[in-house]
């Protein structure tokens, strides 16, 4: 009696995990996975600990005295227009730009895989007038459709991150149908229909789980390219608003300078995006490779 | 193949239906309404309801997208016979406005200039498909080669740096490439203009609007190397990112490619390296390079409006721009419009070449 309960779980929790602790072990090996990894955690942990161990209030900061400014020692990468120390604001902004970054994934994978795994699974007139919305939202370029619907609902962080958000839910509904389609049709699927499962229980125990490699993948990939619309957003003033310390927006104030050749105030906020895109980029690509190991060359 | 070319085409008339509903829409979307808007918050509410009235904003929506698809006076003339059919007749309505219809063309006149829009877009887009067209030869010239030799010297440090170098691409900005290059190149060194087609005392006799063509046409030397001086920078910033989707997409199918039986068989019956891999594995690898190519140049339009604002390039892509800060709600809707048509056009041609380079799919 006491044995067969020992055992029984520890036989379930294994066979649970490995899926992912062998995709752990493969993304571990992979170098531009790791790379990006740990690219990824070194911003998120700036986004998270400068609150606290270095906070900053944009309404307040700015010193006119020593207004763009090129590095030296006391402000490493200068000061911007309004004397403020550009360090500062990068290493903030990233919680801000991180943060739209997040969210908007948020909305398009909750939104767009759902809407995908069930027009996949039940088919028919709702699957066929759901991806007939999705091919005229695909009709639009992406920056084009997302600055469309923030110039309609008006500038600002929160519309923003809706609009970059909507802007993925195509990708994602696609990629959750395709593999909706494929799973349903599995004999594990069958089996479950078999023995009297509902359509929720198949839904939700059977077509998501097994759907969600392909979906993390596209999750990351997704954060990466929500990175630079939502900078491209700000750039163009649309999206978080001065004071706010965006990297994109930090761009756009650093825009009328060019001429005088401030370049630090340009520099700096640029290289943090691309270095958080090509974070999110080299994890995505590492996790593909660790989650699909016949993708792997 | 007429047929296949028939059904394609048939295909995209829900699409584009869709289309111009969705844009149509847009300016429903508007929190409040365009009138209000337009116009400043202490604005008398019988002035908001004159615009509103001459905008066709007091009609139904439905009524609406009617005019917006087919024109006042064709609109007039359903109404009138509506009435006929169902037995209360009405007198013909007076047509107070000459607005045509997008069907027919017309996109309506700008709020801000009053200007056509149509004719506006056909002064315009000549820019945008110059700097397109520049922008992804640049991102094929490069991107192909390097993902090819990626997949020929797999890896090898060449396979590493020049994916490395795609994978830099990918992630980049435009904006911010385009400020630092203006920064580098232009400010700093003087090598090119901060922006702009033509500086304003190079004289060009203008044909198609396309100015590397028209001083070709013209022999117009000193014109052709103003313009090129002009159109390199945005070309190379705007084609960043092609270039390392391209690069990437190149390397994954030639790959896929060099792994057949076929180019073993090219390779055991004596063929030069060479001929495997230009006239045998880069052939059969060439479909999703296609698509991703066709996919990048709806990618070129949308990264128009960044790097044409950046660039002062008056194209399709800035003009769009400005009418969002003017709140020039006619522009947004026809110049949206005009992209989105001219983008699911792109991706029929891209259908049609697979059928060209891949027999199979024409008997699908």
């Amino acid at each position: 009696m006491t044995a067969s309960a020992s055992l029984a779980p520890p036989a379930t929790q294994t066979k649970h995990q490995s899926l992912w602790t062998d995709a752990l072990r493969r993304l571990r090996r992979s170098s531009s996975g790791k790379f990006g990894a740990t690219l990824i955690l070194l911003l998120l942990a700036i986004s998270l600990l400068m609150p606290v161990i270095m906070p900053y209030d944009p309404r307040t900061d700015g010193d006119l005295a020593s207004r763009l400014q090129p590095p030296s020692q006391s402000h490493p990468f200068g000061t911007d227009d309004l004397g403020r120390d550009v360090l500062r604001r990068v290493l903030h902004g990233s919680r801000v730009s991180l943060g739209i970054a997040l969210i908007s994934v948020g909305i398009a994978l909750s939104f767009g895989s759902t809407l995908g795994l069930v027009c996949g699974f039940l088919g028919g007139v709702t699957d066929m007038v759901a991806m007939r919305i999705v091919d005229i939202m695909l009709a639009f370029p992406a920056t084009l459709l997302a600055i469309g619907i923030v110039a309609a609902r008006g500038p600002g962080i929160n519309n923003a991150m809706l609009a970059v958000g909507i802007v993925q839910i195509p990708a994602f509904a696609r990629l959750a149908r395709s593999m909706a389609i494929s799973i349903r049709e599995k004999e594990y699927v069958t089996a479950a229909r078999c023995i009297g499962a509902s359509r929720f229980r198949l839904l939700s125990r059977h077509v998501f789980p097994n759907s969600l490699s392909p979906i993390i993948v596209q999750a990351t990939l997704s954060i990466a390219s929500s990175i630079l619309e939502a900078a491209a957003l700000g750039f163009l003033g649309l999206g978080a608003q001065p004071p706010t310390p965006e990297w994109g927006a930090m761009l756009a104030d650093g825009y009328k300078y060019l001429t005088i050749g401030a370049w630090w105030v340009l520099l700096f906020p640029g290289i943090f995006i691309m270095l958080a895109v090509l974070g999110y980029n080299l994890l995505g690509d590492g996790l593909r490779d660790a989650l699909d190991p016949s993708l792997r060359r | 193949m007429a047929r296949y070319i028939v059904r394609r085409l048939l295909m995209t008339i829900p699409t584009l239906l869709g289309v111009s509903l969705v844009v149509f829409m847009f300016v429903h979307l508007i929190p409040g309404d365009p009138a209000r808007a337009m116009t400043r918050e202490n604005t008398s509410p019988e002035a908001i309801q004159m615009i509103r009235e001459r905008m066709g904003l007091n009609k139904p929506l439905w009524e609406q997208y009617i005019i917006y698809m087919l024109g006042n006076d064709t609109a007039a003339k359903l109404e009138y016979h509506w009435g006929q059919l169902t037995g209360h007749p009405i007198p013909m309505p007076e047509v107070t406005s000459s607005f045509r219809g997008v069907l027919r063309g017309d996109l309506g006149n700008s709020l801000v200039t009053g200007h056509s829009i149509t004719g506006e877009f056909r002064v315009r887009f000549p820019a945008t498909f110059e700097l397109a067209v520049a922008g992804m030869l640049f991102a094929m010239l490069i991107g192909i080669p390097a993902g090819i030799i990626a997949a020929v010297k797999r890896s090898t440090i060449l396979d590493t740096a020049s994916m490395f170098v795609a994978l830099i691409g990918v992630s980049m900005p435009i904006y911010w490439l385009g400020l630092m290059g203006i920064m580098l190149f232009a400010v700093v060194l003087h090598l090119v203009p901060t922006g702009g087609r033509l500086d304003f005392d190079v004289e060009l006799r203008l044909l198609t609007q396309l100015y590397i063509l028209d001083s070709l046409i013209t022999g117009n030397l000193q014109a052709l190397g103003d313009a090129l001086r002009h159109l390199i920078l945005p070309a190379v910033v705007i084609g960043t990112v092609p270039m390392g989707i391209i690069a990437r997409m190149t390397r994954s199918s030639m790959l896929e490619a060099l792994n057949q039986d076929y180019v073993r068989t090219a390779r055991s019956k004596g063929l030069r390296e060479r001929a495997v891999i230009l006239r045998h594995t880069l052939k059969n690898a060439l479909l999703p390079i296609i698509t991703i190519i066709g996919l990048e140049i709806a990618y070129l339009f949308s990264g128009a409006v960044l790097t044409e604002s950046i660039f002062a390039w008056p194209g399709v892509g800035r003009w769009l721009f400005q009418s969002i800060l003017y709140r020039d709600y006619t522009v947004i809707q026809g110049a949206t419009l005009a992209i989105a048509v001219i983008f699911v056009f792109a991706n029929l041609i891209v259908d049609l070449s697979y059928a060209v380079v891949d027999p199979r799919i024409r008997y699908r």
